[in-house]
């Protein structure tokens, strides 16, 4: 079943590859992102610097909800969502393909928005390089889980671009607050790492949790 | 479930009026926290429910998804709406509490907070309910199963959050003593009951609108309306 | 170094004791916090400090020799107690405010929510009789 999903991952991002638009539109709205809250704080450089993890977050929160919705649209518009399920593959395989590939455009926007914070706002994002990255996955791969059960189950529904955000946000706080917590912790000026591996274990339970309840509900939830 | 709800109706109607006499006449003054400690009482019992249509809701949606059964998404929506209503008295009553014991109307402190989530979580699901079109009930429900999933997340997150200073001490409900106890208890009981009355007859509204929907369904299926 | 900085507490804190008693005394000590940390024997004997007795005494007679001092102490008194008195009602008073808003706001929305089913249940009426009136219109 994995090497269906990782086919299916690969469909997505050979596609996405070639056209790159979302991934191009996903780390510009990231950097945006992270040049208005660079204006929206006042110019007190500890202040700033101690919203870099929450700016960082946020700005992986915003611009994935927007990539994720463009990822599941163009199965609509296409109409390849339903070939994808009269395909001889698991339809758990569908899912998880889907959300690789959208892990995947999620990290992208994480490796726009962490240096460019670093850059602009003189923030040591990658002193800790190792457990920053390791964060910064699993809270992808947390993101795109929960994000692609739900932009699947989205697909056919009208306001579905406005009720993305409102279904996924109440369920992935979780996610960004502990995601935040470590990221606080490997940039303080004496890192904390029982704190930032507290916070990364968290992220990965959360990840398993979200998993085993994707795995169960999905069929349930997209098919009508 | 026709007979019951009068029955409890009746319960809490008496519940409530016990409790107020005992809150005020029966319940020590507390020194530390003064008479705004008699909010607590309700407040509390609230937050309770809170809980309780959270974890109700929950379990519904995950019961309805697999099953498909009406009875249980009428259940999940019935404690959804419920839950949105407690959840409000919660933090309404809890900023007048915060406001009248320490002067400031919002804190980040552990139970308001996770009561906050919890709330938004469940008014985004009456939302969903309300906007999603035909697969309302699928999404909403999905939203409410990972949302209960969520909640000993959002406990272990805001416990171990050391962001906020904690605004003074909330009245444990675990050292509580004596007489305090006792009221208490009768009050989140009569607030149970209350909770149930509501929920049976929000049920009862869900099920009669389901099944005057599926009517004019079949009405139509059979070629009877023009 | 460090037992230079022992000493120079010790030379702070009887001065600061005294400062306490309120004794006049404590003012000429006040000299020896200023000598220069390379002269550690510019420790002064602290004169001993006088017993509770002895201030009694003092007070007794300083409140003795002036005749308005005791209407004054006794005036401050009773205007503290009814100070306090009157925010201590002001604090029950704000309390009582509080608790009743509280509970005035749990019914208010309670009865909000009461207004929503009765809502729903109208609609509910509606949506009934619509349904009679097609089916009878059907039925002819």
């Amino acid at each position: 079943m994995l090497r269906h999903a990782a086919r299916v991952a690969w469909k997505d991002l050979r596609i996405e590859l070639r056209s790159k638009e979302i991934v191009y539109t996903m780390a510009f709205f990231g950097a945006l992102i992270v040049v208005i809250y660079s204006f929206a704080f006042p110019l007190k450089p500890d202040l700033v610097r101690a919203a870099v993890p929450g700016m960082l977050w946020v700005a992986i929160a915003f611009a994935g909800t927007v990539g994720l919705g463009r990822a599941f649209d163009r199965e609509r518009e296409n109409d390849t969502m339903r070939a994808l399920l009269l395909a001889p593959i698991p339809r758990l395989s569908v899912f998880l393909g889907k959300a690789m590939s959208v892990a995947v455009l999620a990290l992208a926007v994480a490796v726009v928005c962490a240096p460019l914070l670093a850059l602009l706002l003189d923030a040591p994002i990658f002193a800790e390089p190792g457990p920053i990255i390791l964060a910064l996955v699993l809270g992808a791969i947390g993101f795109a889980i929960v994000g692609s059960v739900f932009a699947a189950t989205l697909l056919k529904v009208r306001s579905r671009d406005v009720l993305l955000p409102v279904i996924l946000y109440p369920i992935l706080i979780p996610l960004f607050v502990a995601g935040t917590h470590a990221t606080e912790a490997l940039i303080a000026s004496r890192v904390d790492f029982d704190k930032a591996w507290y916070w990364i274990s968290f992220l990965g339970i959360y990840d398993a949790a979200a998993l085993v309840m994707s795995l169960w509900v999905f069929e349930s939830l997209v098919i009508e | 479930m026709n007979k019951a709800i009068p029955v409890l109706a009746t319960l809490s109607a008496i519940g409530f009026a016990a409790c107020i006499y005992l809150i005020f006449n029966y319940a020590p003054f507390e020194p530390a926290l003064l008479f705004n400690q008699k909010i607590f009482y309700f407040h509390v019992a609230h937050a309770f429910m809170l809980f309780v249509a959270v974890t109700i809701c929950g379990v519904s949606s995950l019961i309805y998804l697999k099953k498909r059964t009406p009875k249980w998404d009428d259940l999940a929506l019935a404690t959804a709406e419920i839950a949105v209503m407690f959840g409000a008295v919660v933090l309404v009553t809890g900023m007048i509490w915060a406001k009248a014991a320490w002067d400031i109307w919002w804190t980040w402190e552990k139970r308001l907070t996770m009561s906050l989530l919890l709330w938004l979580t469940l008014v985004g699901y009456v939302l969903v309910r309300r906007f999603a079109g035909a697969s309302a009930d699928r999404l909403a429900a999905g939203l409410a199963v990972f949302g209960t999933l969520g909640i000993p997340f959002i406990y272990t997150m805001v416990d171990r959050s050391d962001h906020h200073p904690q605004a003074g001490a909330n009245g444990n409900v675990m050292t509580l003593d004596g007489p305090m106890k006792l009221v208490f208890w009768m009050s989140v009981l009569t607030f149970f009951l209350w909770f149930l009355t509501l929920v049976m007859m929000r049920v009862q509204s869900a099920r009669a609108e389901r099944e005057v929907r599926e009517l004019r369904e079949k009405g139509l299926d059979a070629g009877l309306f023009t | 170094m460090r037992s230079l900085m022992i000493l120079i507490a010790l030379s702070i804190a009887p001065q600061l004791a005294a400062a306490q008693t309120g004794s006049g005394s404590a003012a000429g000590s006040g000299s020896a916090a200023a000598a220069p940390p390379s002269e550690p024997q510019a420790l002064k004997i602290q004169p001993p400090e006088p017993t509770p007795e002895e201030l009694r005494k003092i007070c007794a007679d300083a409140m003795n020799k002036s005749p308005g001092f005791a209407e004054d102490i006794v005036k401050t008194i009773n205007e503290d107690t009814a100070n306090q008195h009157a925010k201590a009602a002001a604090a029950i008073a704000k309390n009582e405010k509080h608790v009743i808003l509280a509970y005035a706001a749990m019914w208010v929305i309670a009865a909000m929510f009461l207004m929503f089913l009765w809502r729903r249940q109208q609609g509910l009426k509606t949506e009934i009789a619509n349904l009679k009136r097609d089916l009878e219109a059907a039925a002819k």
